[in-house]
């Protein structure tokens, strides 16, 4: 099972990036651990300047920008 | 490694003693509500991965902002990247005129606080820091660090 980590300080875009990870894992049917990293000091561990950035297996695959479902599910 | 943290008037005083501000706030930001402040730069979050080396690693770094949320982000990127006299202006320039110290504010331009995400200033008004999106989301516009 994958791990995705959703890194961002809780504003509306990083929000709306969590929604769609739930969504491509409701329609892909796949599962994977959703976590969340608002500290800051968490997120500057990825050295990363523009959030949300989508993290999976600890690889930073989007970030900057909200993904769409199916570029998340390619990534599941 | 954690920046050092200041409030204005700690700025204000190691700005005096050569410190240098780097303001990462957008252009179009700045030229609506600056600093006025002599030993300053303006090097936005969007450009900062590229050209962080333009900074000096020598003297005392202060990052400053909005409200010195996308700042601190910069401040450990500094540190990550081996600077080690890195300070993150508390509460941005809106603490920094709080304080008394001088601001200039441009009646042409609209004063954006800009958004934790540092995409750039066009999604953040569009995308993040929309405060009315923000309540449609069931969001408190407290839940954005802008």
């Amino acid at each position: 099972m994958k791990t995705i980590k959703i890194l961002g300080m809780g504003c509306p875009s990083c929000q709306a990036t969590e929604d769609v990870v739930r969504q491509a894992l409701q329609q892909s049917g796949k599962e994977a651990a959703v976590e969340k990293v608002e500290d800051i000091q968490e997120i500057m561990k990825y050295n990363v300047l523009t959030t949300p950035v989508l993290v999976v297996d600890e690889e930073i695959k989007i970030k900057g920008r909200v993904p769409d479902v199916n570029e998340v599910i390619e990534l599941l | 490694m954690h920046p050092l943290r200041m409030n204005p008037e700690e700025a204000r005083k190691a700005l005096e003693n050569g410190a240098l501000l780097v303001d990462v706030r957008a252009y179009e930001q700045i030229e609506g509500y600056d600093f006025v402040e002599e030993n300053k730069i303006a090097l936005p979050i969007t450009e900062f991965g590229a050209r962080y080396t333009e900074l000096p690693d020598d003297r005392l770094v202060i990052m400053a902002c909005s409200v010195g949320v996308n700042s601190l982000k910069t401040a450990y990127y500094l540190l990550n990247m081996g600077y080690t006299k890195v300070a993150n202006l508390e509460g941005g320039i809106e603490a920094w005129e709080a304080a008394g110290y001088p601001v200039h504010k441009n009646a042409d331009r609209p004063v954006s606080s800009g958004c934790c995400c540092g995409i750039g200033s066009e999604a953040e008004e569009t995308d993040c820091c929309d405060e009315t999106q923000a309540v449609e989301d069931n969001l408190s516009s407290g839940s954005c660090c802008c």
